[in-house]
């Protein structure tokens, strides 16, 4: 129990951390495809963390954490891949 | 939250569903949420593309310090939520009630904060049609909030008799909303 608990608090704790960062993030740099894949990839290593920690996938069997992660990955990825479609239009 | 040793908690005959936390029909529940979750996520990401000067004039008139803030309650509760998850199953039926109270109180703080926000918004102007933009803003996020809600009833009512299979569940459906959110804040209050 000791072992999940500062599992559990560790995420929370880095889940925060990565929010916060983003919102700096966003705040300082340049808008963009670029600045928008920093804040996507911190989105998605928010919901891993929140997946294996908070809803407790990192002891089950792998294909549930794959199917998870698959899940983000693609709304993070399609979400990029958008923005950059914008960038790129012509104006 | 799968422990060592601790499976007494786990509902068998499910199949592939065996082994995940909580019952398996929350899991049937939660990949149906997942799944249309992400088609409304992918529909804004397309209508982004499409219409990138609306997405950028309404995403700038939103508040994205405030959704900030509301995200870290969101994420504190979900925090809250896997401590009441592991004293229920640790036995500790007082400890995990107050766990939960404390997730449920920052899920009523999110809603406040939001409904804070879409007044902002309305007054500011800014309705359902107002732009393709505010539509999806609005069903997104209204859609999150109802989730939220439910949560809210859901912990409320696994933690009557903190039963740790019962909580299992109910945190399991909380840490999905949870993690949608994760998503949704940057699509909608970052990303320029």
């Amino acid at each position: 129990m000791d072992r999940l608990r500062a599992r559990v608090d560790l995420a929370w704790a880095a889940i925060a951390a990565l929010t916060l960062c983003s919102i700096a993030v966003a705040a300082v740099l340049p808008a963009g495809p670029a600045t928008n894949g920093l804040l996507l990839l911190a989105a998605a290593a928010k919901g891993r963390w929140l997946a294996l920690d908070f809803l407790g996938l990192r002891d089950v069997a792998g294909p549930w954490r794959g199917l998870l992660g698959a899940w983000i990955v693609a709304v993070v990825a399609v979400a990029w891949l958008a923005s950059l479609a914008a960038a790129l239009r012509p104006v | 939250m799968a422990d060592v040793g601790d499976t007494a908690s786990r509902e068998e005959g499910w199949g592939v569903l065996d082994g995940l936390p909580g019952h398996p029909m929350m899991w049937v529940l939660i990949g149906s949420e997942l799944a249309a979750f992400g088609l409304m996520l992918a529909a804004l990401s397309v209508a982004r593309a499409v219409q990138p000067a609306v997405f950028a004039a309404g995403a700038a008139q939103l508040d994205a310090r405030l959704a900030g803030f509301n995200t870290l309650a969101l994420v504190t509760s979900g925090w809250f939520a896997a401590r009441g998850s592991i004293a229920a199953r640790a036995g500790r039926r007082r400890g995990a009630r107050l766990w939960l109270a404390g997730a449920i109180a920052l899920g009523a703080l999110f809603l406040a904060l939001k409904g804070v926000e879409y007044a902002a918004e309305t007054a500011a102007g800014n309705g359902l049609e107002t732009s393709t933009f505010f539509t999806l803003y609005y069903l997104l996020t209204g859609f999150h909030a109802l989730h939220v809600l439910l949560g809210m009833v859901i912990l409320a009512v696994t933690a009557w008799r903190a039963e740790a299979a019962a909580v299992e569940t109910g945190t399991a459906f909380w840490h999905m909303v949870d993690l949608v959110w994760l998503v949704v804040y940057p699509l909608i209050y970052l990303l320029r």
